[in-house]
């Protein structure tokens, strides 16, 4: 292809070249020729003008001279002659420059041109000896020389003939010039012919050249392009087809390698989940497989290799000549396989496999190959043996049961109802409890057996057979005179189960115990309004003491002060001290008998149980107390709940509580008191807790007995019945009180409220009567 | 214009010696009448038997104790407030201690005020002056029927 396209191109440019030479030799002659054709046409249109022009102008220079001579001859002045001869003079210039001019233009012969100059000289010297007779003064000699047919004249006549002579000339010359031209012209057309002729070939050859040279090897390339092209199509779409079946074909192989993983997967997962191992056993070579699910279950190495040796010392040594025997006879006989064996495993764990297998025949009908699965029934052989465990204990629980137990069959009449029931086995209980025998009755039905049966029995054990519906019920058998405490339940449909007690000794003693429970309920409502009446008592007898140790008190007090006042200044020191004592002794008695009275005030009013937001009572109980204590306590109020209670009392409660708590943490630098609340086993327990004074836990008891106090009135304030109070407020709501503290290491006050009010609702005064 | 006077019932000699004694101490003029049970003061009331003939009219206040032998403070005040000539004389209720069922009946047969003596003596003076300064002179008394 190379070496070509060089030829190609050499060619190429061999042939450009030649017609580029060729072509500017052609337009070189064909330059000259328009030169030459050029020159010629300007020689053949400008010589006859020339030519007359000059012969003209030479001619009309010498008719002026002629002219001059004439006028020369006949001026007398010599001014006018001396104008005359300049005029002529110039006129002789003319005509011989312009006999100079055809020198150089004329194209006929030179002695043309010398004769007409020779004439013209004659003619000249005929004019000199005319002037020269002139001057001698010999007029008239000088003027015949001039008159027509006179020497000058005559001359002149010469003259002029030889110039006519150049004139004829110029026009034969004219045509034969325009005859030259027109055969130049035509030679020139001819050339030119040729030329055009000349290059039309060589475009024509060139145009052959290369039509050869490139078209056709291009159209040939371009062909072969073509088939070669045709030719890769093929080729591709041959290709193309190939891959696409490889593809299918790969395709297709993935597709039945993840089929097979998967089969492969499927029996691994069958295996495991079955806990199953599958083997194949060449008798012929001896040659054993086993899938590894089959080692596993064995307990035995993969690397180990699968050998009927392997196998049978895997079998429990128990088993074991059972397995060799029934195995050799299967393969003998060629029978199929279906065994139970114990394995033998590390450890002494005891698991159980089912063999199951089959013989396959050569075609002359002898066992040549066995294969099957080992199934590990373990749990199986577990669930059996819990069911036959089950069993015994059942039949043991119905031979031994307390209750009598039974199993019957019902019968109905033709419309669907229950009418009778047939024993179908009976514990040892139901003999005792019945005094009916096993053997009399089983096979029989009821009425057979006791036809004084009431129909209620009947019907309800009916119903339980035929909806399935449990029953529990105490009923009297007429027919048995006992009560019985009866439960039946259906086994299968058409079939129940009764297990029953004789009641009728325990409904007896019950029934004794309801008589004895209504007698005490008597007695205790009896004695209850006695108590009440005494309380009552024993509270208006306090009240009544309360206020009338108060008067004489008010007595000593109030005569003591009149005394000091009476004595005025004449009472001594000593004296004084002893009045104050009495005064302060009063005081103090009276503000115990003010709380004796609030006690025993706080014991008789009745309750008026509401719905009371503690969180809201203790909320304002400690803006109270935070308002007086004059000190900075850190109060920690938790959630409480809203209770059910008086809640004037609770608010006492709470004001007694949170003023001890207060109180006793007076001596700490930074006092801390916490109210908490919390739900516990039906009741509402709240607690506050503060890190003050505390007490010592020997003396809780007394914390809530009236005017009990485990400090000094030096050290704390108080009279001991704040808490008193509290107990008595909160007993009588139904709830409790303790507390829990150590000495110096704060208290904790616990009250419990019952989540359902339980208040007490005592009767007093203004209700009385309303108790019957 | 005649000092009204004030009337004492009060049935422990003690407590009127206590009672008169802070009277006396408060400066107070206007006289102070005492009866010794309920019957005295229904009869200084009503001026008849010891006090028929009686011409100082209504006192300006009654202070009656509830334990008094005979007839007792609150039926004294029952009779008072029934009696339309001396329903509109006010009845201070004076008691040795504050009990809520005294102090219900008490208002509900229309006592005007329920007082308790305070033991310690110079509260008890100053309750008791209190009570007749705000009786006597701040309390406008109601018209003579």
């Amino acid at each position: 292809m190379k070496a070509g396209n060089m030829r190609l191109s050499t060619q190429l440019r061999l042939g450009l070249g030649a017609v580029l030479v060729i072509t500017c030799v052609l337009s070189a002659i064909a330059w000259l020729s328009m030169q030459r054709a050029w020159q010629k046409t300007e020689t053949l249109y400008q010589h006859p003008f020339q030519t007359e022009r000059a012969v003209n102008t030479a001619r009309l220079s010498v008719w002026a001279m002629r002219v001059n001579m004439r006028d020369f001859l006949l001026l007398e002045k010599n001014a006018d002659r001396q104008a005359v001869l300049a005029d002529m003079a110039a006129n002789q210039a003319d005509v011989i420059k312009y006999l100079d001019v055809l020198y150089k233009t004329y194209l006929g012969p030179r002695s043309d041109i010398d004769a007409v100059r020779s004439e013209f000289q004659e003619w000249v010297s005929i004019r000199e000896g005319t002037l020269r007779l002139l001057k001698a003064g010999k007029l008239s000699e000088a003027r015949r020389r001039h008159v027509p047919g006179g020497l000058a004249p005559k001359q002149a006549l010469k003259m002029l003939a030889a110039m006519r002579k150049i004139s004829g000339f110029a026009g034969a010359r004219a045509d034969q010039l325009y005859r030259e031209a027109r055969e130049l012209q035509a030679e020139l057309l001819l050339r030119l012919a040729l030329f055009f002729a000349a290059i039309l070939l060589m475009s024509a050859w060139a145009s052959y050249q290369m039509h050869r040279a490139i078209i056709m090897p291009l159209r040939e390339m371009n062909q072969e392009l073509e088939r070669r092209q045709a030719e890769t199509r093929g080729l591709i779409g041959e290709l193309e087809a190939e891959i696409r079946v490889r593809k299918k074909v790969q395709e297709e192989e993935r597709r039945i390698a993840g089929l097979l993983l998967q089969e492969k997967e499927r029996l691994k997962m069958a295996q495991t989940a079955a806990r199953a191992g599958l083997w194949d056993w060449d008798l012929a070579s001896g040659k054993l497989e086993w899938t590894s699910e089959l080692f596993q279950l064995l307990g035995r190495e993969e690397s180990a290799g699968a050998t009927f040796e392997a196998w049978l010392s895997s079998i429990h040594p128990d088993d074991r000549e059972r397995a060799l025997a029934v195995t050799k006879r299967a393969a003998e006989a060629g029978t199929a396989l279906s065994n139970e064996y114990r394995l033998a495993l590390a450890g002494g764990e005891q698991r159980w496999i089912a063999v199951v297998g089959d013989v396959l025949h050569d075609p002359a009908g002898k066992p040549c190959r066995m294969s099957g699965i080992c199934i590990d029934i373990t749990e199986r052989k577990k669930a059996e043996e819990a069911v036959r465990a089950s069993e015994e204990r059942f039949r043991q629980l119905f031979e031994t049961m307390s209750e009598g137990f039974a199993t019957h069959e019902l019968i109905c009449d033709r419309q669907g109802r229950p009418a009778d029931y047939r024993f179908l086995d009976v514990n040892p209980a139901f003999e005792n409890l019945t005094g009916l025998k096993r053997a009399d009755i089983i096979g029989k039905t009821v009425l057979q057996v006791l036809p004084g049966t009431e129909r209620s029995w009947i019907e309800n054990y009916g119903r339980v057979a035929l909806t399935g519906e449990r029953l529990h019920m105490e009923n009297f058998s007429g027919a048995l005179g006992r009560q019985y405490e009866v439960n039946a339940f259906r086994i299968s449909p058409g079939r129940f189960a009764v297990s029953f007690m004789d009641v009728t000794e325990r409904k007896r003693a019950e029934a004794e115990i309801r008589a004895l429970n209504a007698g005490l309920e008597q007695k205790v409502r009896a004695r209850t309004a006695e108590l009440t009446a005494v309380n009552q008592e024993l509270n208006e007898f306090t009240s009544s003491v309360a206020h009338d140790l108060r008067a004489p008190l008010r007595h000593v007090a109030g005569f003591a002060k009149l005394l000091e006042e009476a004595a005025g200044a004449g009472l001594g020191k000593e004296a004084r001290h002893y009045l104050d004592v009495i005064g302060a002794g009063t005081g103090r008695m009276g503000e115990l008998i003010d709380h004796l009275l609030g006690f025993a005030r706080m014991s008789r009013g009745a309750l008026t149980p509401v719905k009371t937001d503690l969180g809201a009572l203790v909320r304002e109980t400690v803006q109270q107390l935070s308002g007086t204590a004059g000190r900075d306590i850190e109060w920690v109020i938790g959630a409480l709940p809203a209770v059910t209670g008086d809640a004037g009392l609770l608010r006492q409660v709470l004001v007694n509580l949170l003023e001890n708590a207060v109180k006793y943490t007076a001596k700490k630098d930074t006092a801390r008191i916490e109210v908490s609340a919390r739900s516990e086993g039906g009741e509402t327990i709240v607690a506050v807790r503060d890190n003050g004074a505390g007490f010592d836990m020997k003396y809780v008891e007394k914390l809530f007995k009236v005017f009990q106090r485990l400090h000094s009135e030096e050290e704390f304030q108080g009279v001991g019945i704040g808490l008193a109070n509290v107990k008595r407020i909160i007993t009588r709501h139904g709830g409790r009180v303790w507390a829990e503290g150590a000495e110096g290491g704060g208290a904790v006050f616990y009250f419990s409220l019952p989540e359902q009010g339980q208040a007490e609702v005592q009767p007093v005064e203004s209700q009385g009567g309303t108790e019957k | 214009m005649k000092l009204k006077h004030i009337l004492l019932a009060e049935d422990n000699s003690n407590d009127i010696e206590l009672t008169l004694a802070a009277f006396k101490a408060s400066n107070l003029a206007n006289p102070v009448d005492v009866v010794r049970d309920g019957a005295e003061a229904l009869d200084y009331l009503y001026t008849r038997g010891k006090y028929a003939g009686r011409a100082d009219g209504n006192p300006v206040v009654v202070l009656v104790d509830i334990k008094m032998p005979k007839v007792d403070g609150l039926e004294v005040l029952r009779q008072i407030k029934a009696d339309a000539r001396l329903a509109l004389t006010p009845v201070v209720v004076l008691t040795s201690s504050r009990e809520e069922s005294d102090l219900v009946r008490s208002y509900k047969s229309g006592a005007n005020a329920f007082v308790v003596k305070p033991v310690n003596f110079e509260e008890f003076s100053k309750t008791i002056r209190q009570m007749a300064i705000f009786w006597a002179l701040i309390n406008e008394a109601p018209p003579e029927p």
